[in-house]
């Protein structure tokens, strides 16, 4: 069943296209990851599922219904904000229940709705400390048990995990992995390729505000994987002039065009390279070599050649 | 949802105990520091320093020397073993506000025509740093001559008219012997029985503390309401706008719960800066509490309407900053909160109509003077500030504008 249905939608901030001509479907038990660079209309576009916006042009429905001008579909929304969207001053369970009541919970329904989301989040050895005490990873978890308070069909998150330690990320993860079993309809905005990869059914790529590519994660990689391997090689030093030489010989170029640390081979150029062979060639030719990754192409590989980007990661 | 938004700023402020403290005990103190500074500065307790130097050292000089020690509305300091730059530099330095200096006897007659300006007997010297200070020396200073040396007024009166040849030198001396057998029988004539003093307060009230408790409610509840609104302003900047405004009540429900909570916060602190009001200075609330706590209601509620829409509109938490500060200041000087108004110039005082402390200190005033009749005006008005303000919050949080990347 289609959840959310988003139809050729457009929108703008005082004058600024920040999404134009976008189409986005997502049923109950799929996780679509949205991915894009800074700026691409990610943010803008949870927002307008959320119905926080109205599109300038074309249809949001979620259940069917307008979630902008239906109080009672937004109801059944859970956004996730970036940022951490609560009151530092109130404890954990505080929190919940404030925004359990501000979507129109009574009393007995949020006692029973706090302690299901502090046991589904498990955060219940947190829930009488204030969140303006608790560590990042804690305070970002807490931040995603007030949006599921309320039992949401449809989650918006918008870069969950940014800036969190890995057991935070896996409690997360394993969170939406539950949801998205229980039927929920996750949409999920974040640059970590290997998040989207874990958690996503399906991916939209986004740039300049319009939606470039989506489909499902399977369809999107299985040209990738009678490709060539990915050659990354990451320095303990910016390379002087002479191993930059050696390395562009080698058919590496830089990866992000701020970091002159870490080169990536044309997969042509590395293609049936023995990496010890590589690692052996270059070091002796004066690279500071720290390590060499071979991998399979993934998302990331998709990114670079679908968004013109010059070569800048998300 | 409106008690969840109120419960918020409840726990919030409980648990910011610096706050908490700030938000219910400054305005007693506020009041009480307010209260003694303006009350004395204009009111009849105003006690200036005044230097005094007796050159003369005759019976009339010194008699009203004495009659300016003992009065309770100057401070009084001696400088007769000054000379009179020494005197000069006093005033000019501040060690006294004015002083005088008695330079001769006040009853001997002048010796020519036109008395010259140094013949005068009272040398008065004045600071224009202290420009208050003259006319209220100059004004006791006629009033002592009238009460306590009418017989010295009344002789030189008398020795203008014998210069001009209407009476005689026997005349003068009857007329100067009768001064002071009067004098002697304790029962001078006077002059004081011409004024009959009339007040307009309230028996047993103080109304002029009851004034500065009224002002200072006003900017206060201002002050309290702009600090309590800019959690609107921090919500709107932070990510809590993308869950509050995803809500079902949306953004308005968050503005009316801060409402409620400021309200009630508001009649709280006015009740307070009342409570210390009555203790302390003996304003009598109670005999008219229905009326004054509809007032208190109706300020907070002016307040917080006004402080919620200024942090709607600003966009920014500097913005709203500036509003808090300069605007709330502005308001309550114009607005007599700081200052009575009767003090201020013509165009300033019709200006005065345009601020909520205005209205704001004149219900006060009413429902405490004459009750609910006296304060329906001014209630009136509050009611519309009031609905204007909040009604004006409510459409800016729910803009567009508002909801920006």
């Amino acid at each position: 069943m289609v959840l959310l249905d988003i139809r050729n939608a457009a929108l703008a901030y005082r004058g600024r296209a920040a999404l134009d001509g976008v189409d986005l479907c997502v049923a109950g038990g799929q996780t679509v990851a949205l991915l894009g660079p800074n700026g691409a209309g990610k943010t803008s576009l949870l927002r307008l599922a959320a119905g926080r916006l109205p599109p300038k042009r074309g249809s949001v429905r979620v259940f069917g219904r307008d979630p902008a001008r239906d109080s009672a579909t937004r109801r059944r929304i859970g956004f996730v904000p970036q940022e951490i969207a609560l009151y530092p001053r109130l404890t954990v369970a505080e929190n919940l229940d404030v925004f359990a009541q501000l979507a129109g919970l009574k009393r007995p329904a949020r006692r029973s709705a706090v302690a299901a989301v502090l046991d589904q989040t498990a955060i219940e050895q947190v829930a009488d400390r204030p969140v303006g005490a608790l560590s990042g990873g804690y305070q970002r978890r807490v931040n995603l048990a007030a949006s599921l308070v309320t039992r949401p069909d449809l989650i918006l998150l918008d870069e969950p995990t940014q800036g969190v330690d890995l057991a935070a990320r896996a409690a997360i993860h394993k969170v939406l992995e539950i949801l998205r079993k229980q039927g929920a309809a996750i949409v999920v905005s974040t640059h970590d390729f290997s998040e989207s990869e874990r958690l996503a059914d399906r991916v939209a790529f986004l740039s300049a505000g319009r939606l470039v590519r989506e489909g499902s994660l399977a369809d999107l990689l299985r040209p990738l994987a009678a490709a060539s391997p990915e050659y990354e090689v990451l320095l303990d030093t910016p390379p002087e002039p002479e191993a930059e030489a050696a390395l562009r010989l080698a058919g590496f170029c830089t990866a992000e065009l701020s970091d002159a640390t870490s080169w990536r081979a044309a997969r042509a150029a590395a293609e049936g390279v023995d990496g010890a062979a590589l690692l052996s060639d270059l070091r002796d030719a004066g690279v500071p070599v720290a390590e060499i990754r071979i991998r399979r192409p993934g998302l990331e590989a998709l990114y670079r050649n679908i968004i013109p980007t010059g070569g800048a990661l998300p | 949802m409106m008690a969840a938004a109120f419960r918020t700023m409840w726990l919030s402020l409980r648990r910011d105990r610096a706050a908490l403290a700030m938000a219910f005990i400054l305005p007693t103190v506020m009041f009480v520091i307010f209260a003694a500074i303006f009350s004395g500065a204009i009111g009849d307790r105003i006690r200036i320093h005044l230097g005094l130097a007796d050159y003369a050292n005759t019976q009339t000089t010194r008699r009203l020397a004495d009659a300016l020690s003992a009065e309770p509305s100057l401070r009084v300091e001696h400088l007769s073993a000054a000379t009179v730059p020494e005197i000069i530099d006093a005033v000019r330095r501040g060690t006294v506000d004015v002083a005088l200096v008695l330079r001769s006897d006040l009853a001997l007659a002048p010796a020519g025509e036109k008395p010259a300006p140094v013949d005068q007997p009272v040398l008065l010297i004045e600071n224009p740093t202290r420009a208050l200070a003259t006319p209220i020396a100059l004004g006791q200073l006629q009033r002592l001559l009238n009460e306590a040396l009418p017989d010295v007024v009344l002789s030189r009166v008398i020795a203008d008219v014998e210069r001009t040849g209407k009476i005689g030198a026997d005349e003068r001396k009857f007329l100067d012997d009768a001064f002071a057998e009067q004098r002697a029988k304790k029962e001078p004539f006077a002059f004081a029985d011409l004024v009959e003093r009339r007040s307009t307060a309230s028996a047993g009230g103080n109304d002029r503390v009851g004034y500065y408790a009224s002002a200072i409610t006003a900017v206060f509840l201002l002050f309290a309401a702009m600090q309590g609104s800019l959690s609107l302003v921090e919500e709107r900047g932070s990510g809590l706008a993308d869950r509050l405004a995803s809500g079902p009540g949306g953004f308005r429900v968050i503005v009316l719960g801060k409402f409620a909570f400021l309200l009630l916060q508001g009649i709280v602190q006015a009740g307070l800066i009342f409570l210390a009001a009555s203790v302390l200075y003996g304003v009598d609330v109670a005999p008219r509490w229905s009326a004054w706590l509809l007032t208190a209601a109706l300020v907070s509620a002016t307040a917080a309407g006004l402080g919620l829409a200024a942090c709607a509109a600003a966009s920014t938490r500097q913005q709203a900053q500036l509003a808090a500060t300069f605007g709330v200041l502005l308001l309550s000087a114009i607005g007599g909160s700081m200052v009575p108004r009767f003090l201020m110039p013509p165009w300033l005082q019709q200006a005065g109509w345009f601020t909520p402390n205005a209205w704001a200190i004149e219900a006060f005033q009413s429902a405490l003077g004459e009750g609910w009749q006296g304060a329906l005006p001014a209630w009136g008005v509050l009611t519309a500030v009031t609905a204007a303000s909040l009604c004006m919050a409510l459409v800016l949080v729910s803009r567009p504008m508002t909801l920006r990347p």
